[in-house]
């Protein structure tokens, strides 16, 4: 790899570390003001009870379990760019694997607050680790979200140890003063030997490796959740893959977004094309497919036979009171999205996004499909479950979804953006400064 | 004279007294028969009604008492003769000349308690024309249980009872729950599942503390930043 | 000298019982199930049935359950539902808590807040239970109920709740029907049993084989034999303890 396009890389990568414009600072209160508004509304709610939602005694679960499953779901972004495309060993991941690594980790944050706001009695949460109960599908959570955010955050770290060595070298006295001792012992004396190369690699590569399973477990145990119970709609042996696609889908549109925007924010332009948008439209389409192949095998079998228990629940999806929600998401957050990146032609990107918009507003609501419905079919003989959320429901809903980008924004004031160390193992290490390359051979070249 | 009339009054009083109307003043240790008890009670309401227990939360309800009858129903209970089967419980009906009662209805209870003492219907069965009526009964535990056998009465015969306790030896098999299929292999699987999250958790810790050692140590190192072969 | 020898021993008296008052802390000061042993003095195993063709739906026995555990009109531990068959007529159909012997409830609960008494009651201890409402989720027949809001406050301000008698209820928790275990270890019905005017509510015991509506008094075994005694989506099999008696006649949808 020639130097100049390294160094371009790498001043790229570094360039919102320590910089923050006026539109950084409104984007920051803007989105700061609405997660405090959620955390207002969760003080609100911790005082008053979960009386303050609307949740009943039919529907006991409701947008907190929906939001708990789609931020889980948005941080299999990171699994999916950064592990399985390197595994694959997918060149063009380079620029993107730090964007996606840390859209992980904070969707999963946010994610893994959500069963805590849920929980009647949040004061007696520490319990779970007191009497954990291992055939509870809650507990089985619980150690599946948090191995996997321990193991994101090491995935996130390791590459990042030779990248702030990089910074450090690059910005200099620009560096945020806060960064800098933590920055000494995150680096852990990083200079770039072979030993050092090693290790590193090695460490990375069983991160990479690890993290897949991981991700699968925590969907899937968040699947279990509801089919190990006997709700009709719930009870279903394709849940467990059906929750892992859906989590990917959602994931990877979720990067395509703050992939581009950040790259239009960062003028990251250079070094993340159009190329990168397509093949990750690519992506979005075969796991899109993969997702309508699954919905339609689910379907199928319960609408052949229409049974009592999930008969009920297909026809208020199809035609009944869920028709409206269900039907949105079928055409305007699956098939529509599919279509728009399928086919080929201008803006790739401005269609990535248009079609990530609509795929993640529709995992969102399919995610509202599978539980509400699915807590309000009637059980006994009574009447199907109401459900009407309330404005602490919202904001708080909200108020995470703000945090996203709020804490992104934080994270890349202190570290790289784009991760250099990835750029340099696909594209080769550049040449080292001011040594004229004397051999006219260009390959094998040391 | 006088020791004379006084013997005789003694002797028709005792006369009365055990062979008479008048066994019922005496406890009931003293009197004739006391294995086959013909009990006399108070007046009863019409026939065709069993004094049903009252239905009180606490309070003890012992059946009502039976007016005074000369109906006597005899209740005997024999061992099994398969044990599978249970006991015979074999009652008789006779009216108040002796004459054993056939074609009337005879029923069967149990004294347990469940909410206060209560008779517990087992059976009804009907005499036949030697005043016999006959049941199995295999009791739902060990031990001593106490029967009573009770007619309504029937044209002038008054309603009457008979009680009998005897200890069963056999008896119906316990309630047991019905175990999970795979129970015992369920049980084991999240213990199999923690072992793959501890090593889970050691391998990421490898990864990180393993990665970190590495390049702290390697910093050491004299070589400068080469590019790999 | 004497004053610091004494301080010294304050000392070590104050970080010793501060410890000991730490570790004290972090023992689980609730054990269930050896509150639950002195339920009952008989080894009981406590089933209900239920005779579908005596109900009229008058509701008395949920009006007696909510009277009795102070509970608010919209908790209906034991819950009349009005059903139609196939045929348009309807019949009542109450359903307390099955104290299933399989029950999903227990299984998914995380902290075993929800668990099994030695009579095969299935209680609720709401000193652990964290209000996640799996179990809601699990339950096949909607039995138990959440307190979203503050309950009613007791009439008895020095009452202490227990698994067994949980007036007042907790906020953030959950509760359902427990067969009134209260009640029975001392010997009284179970309240919707005694206020039952069809006397259709019958509370019996497995081992001993016996079932009574506070009037008559039957062998259980006999009583669910002779009149097809079902229970209800028994095919879940979750092993409820409630036995149901359908009319004759009548059309009993599962």
């Amino acid at each position: 790899m020639d130097r100049r396009t390294h160094d371009n890389f790498v001043e790229r990568a570094v360039w919102p570390i320590g910089r923050g414009g006026i539109r950084y600072w409104i984007a920051v209160v803007v989105f700061a003001a609405l997660v405090l508004a959620g955390v207002y509304a969760w003080f609100y709610q911790v005082q008053r009870g979960l009386g303050v939602t609307g949740l009943n005694q039919k529907v006991s679960w409701g947008f907190y379990i929906v939001n708990c499953v789609f931020f889980i779901g948005i941080s299999y972004g990171g699994a999916m760019t950064s592990a399985i495309l390197r595994l694959t060993n997918a060149k063009w991941r380079a620029p993107l694997t730090r964007l996606a690594e840390a859209t992980a980790v904070v969707a999963l944050l946010v994610g893994a607050v959500y069963p805590l706001v849920d929980l009647g009695r949040p004061d007696r949460f520490l319990t779970i680790f007191q009497y954990a109960q291992v055939g509870s599908p809650v507990v089985w959570d619980i150690v599946a979200i948090s191995t996997y955010l321990v193991a994101s955050l090491v995935f996130l770290y390791l590459p990042l140890v030779p990248d702030l060595a990089v910074a450090r070298e690059t910005l200099g006295p620009r560096m945020p003063r806060i960064a800098k001792p933590i920055d000494r012992f995150v680096t852990l004396g990083w200079r770039g030997t072979p030993e050092q190369e090693r290790a590193l690699k090695r460490g990375v590569g069983i991160m990479a490796v690890l993290i897949i399973p991981l991700a699968v477990s925590v969907h899937s145990v968040l699947a279990w959740l509801f089919a190990v119970t006997v709700r009709g709609q719930w009870h279903s042996t394709i849940f467990a893959p059906l929750f892992v696609l859906g989590a990917m889908l959602s994931g990877v549109a979720a990067v395509i977004l703050v992939v581009a925007g950040f790259r239009k924010a960062y003028g990251l332009g250079e070094f993340i094309t159009a190329k990168h948008f397509r093949y990750l439209s690519y992506l979005l389409l075969a796991l899109g497919a993969a997702y309508v192949y699954f919905m339609v095998s689910e379907y199928l079998t319960e609408g052949y036979v229409m049974e009592a228990s999930s008969g009920p629940v297909l026809e208020a999806l199809f035609t009944g009171v869920y028709a409206p929600a269900f039907w949105s998401f079928s055409i305007g957050g699956l098939l529509l999205p599919l279509v728009l990146v399928a086919l080929p032609g201008r803006f790739p990107i401005g269609r990535a996004c248009v079609a990530s918009i609509l795929v993640i507003a529709g995992m969102w609501l399919k995610r509202f499909l599978i539980v509400v419905p699915g807590m309000a079919e009637p059980i006994m003989p009574w009447d199907w479950g109401q459900y009407q959320p309330t404005w602490v429901e919202v904001t708080i809903t909200i108020g995470s979804a703000a945090a996203i980008p709020l804490m992104l924004m934080i994270f890349f004031r202190f570290f790289p953006i784009m991760s250099v160390h990835e750029f340099e193992e696909v594209e080769g290490t550049p040449e080292p400064r001011g040594m004229v390359l004397l051999t006219t051979s260009g390959a094998g070249d040391d | 004279m006088t020791r004379a009339v006084i013997v005789l009054v003694a002797a028709v009083a005792a006369t009365l007294l055990y062979v008479g109307p008048g066994q019922n003043l005496l406890p009931s240790a003293l009197r004739l028969q006391a294995a086959n008890t013909a009990l006399q009670a108070p007046h009863a309401p019409p026939a065709g009604t069993e004094q049903p227990a009252q239905r009180a939360a606490g309070t003890t309800s012992a059946p009502a008492a039976l007016p005074p009858s000369n109906t006597s129903v005899n209740v005997a209970v024999q061992p099994a003769a398969r044990t599978q089967q249970g006991y015979a419980i074999a009652a008789t009906v006779r009216a108040s000349d002796g004459k054993p009662m056939g074609e009337v209805t005879v029923r069967f209870y149990e004294t347990v308690e469940l909410f206060g003492s209560r008779e517990m219907f087992i059976a009804s069965a009907l005499t036949d024309g030697r005043g016999d009526a006959s049941i199995i009964y295999l009791p739902a535990r060990t031990g001593e249980h106490e029967l009573v056998v009770r007619f309504a009465g029937k044209n002038q015969q008054r309603p009457a009872l008979g009680r009998t306790t005897f200890e069963a030896s056999v008896a119906a098999p316990p309630y047991r729950q019905e175990p999970m299929p795979l129970s015992a292999f369920a049980a084991g699987v999240p213990y199999a599942v923690g072992l793959i999250v501890l090593a889970v958790w050691g391998l990421i810790a490898f990864a990180l503390f393993g990665t970190a050692r590495g390049v702290i140590g390697g910093a050491r190192s004299t070589s400068r930043r080469e590019k790999p072969a | 000298m004497a004053g610091e020898i004494s301080r010294r021993r304050l000392i070590g008296t104050l970080t010793g019982l501060g410890t000991g008052a730490l570790a004290a802390g972090l023992v689980p000061i609730s054990f269930p199930e050896a509150e639950a042993a002195e339920t009952s003095a008989k080894p009981r195993q406590w089933a209900m049935v239920i005779d579908l063709r005596k109900c009229d739906g008058c509701k008395k026995c949920t009006e007696a359950c909510q009277e009795t555990h102070q509970l608010p009109k919209s908790f209906e531990w034991i819950k009349v539902f009005e059903v139609k068959d196939r045929q348009g007529q309807s019949y009542f159909m109450p359903r307390p808590c099955f104290q299933c012997e399989n029950a999903p409830c227990l299984r998914v609960c995380p902290v075993a807040a929800t668990f099994r008494a030695t009579d095969g009651v299935v209680l609720v201890d709401q000193n652990k239970c964290i209000g996640c409402r799996m179990c809601m989720a699990a339950c096949p027949y909607g039995a138990r109920y959440f307190n979203y809001t503050e309950p009613p406050a007791s009439s008895h301000p020095f009452q202490h709740a227990t698994p067994e008698f949980p007036v007042p209820q907790q906020k953030g928790t959950v509760g359902k029907c427990m067969f009134c275990v209260h009640r029975t270890e001392d010997g009284q019905l179970p309240a919707c049993v005694e206020a039952c005017g069809m006397l259709a509510l019958w509370i019996g015991d497995l081992v001993e084989d016996v079932a009574t509506n506070g009037q008559e008094t039957v062998r259980l075994s006999q009583f669910l034999k002779e009149n097809d005694a079902f229970r209800y989506k028994e095919e879940l099999n979750t092993g409820p303890r409630v036995y149901y008696i359908a009319g004759h006649g009548q059309h009993i949808e599962t």
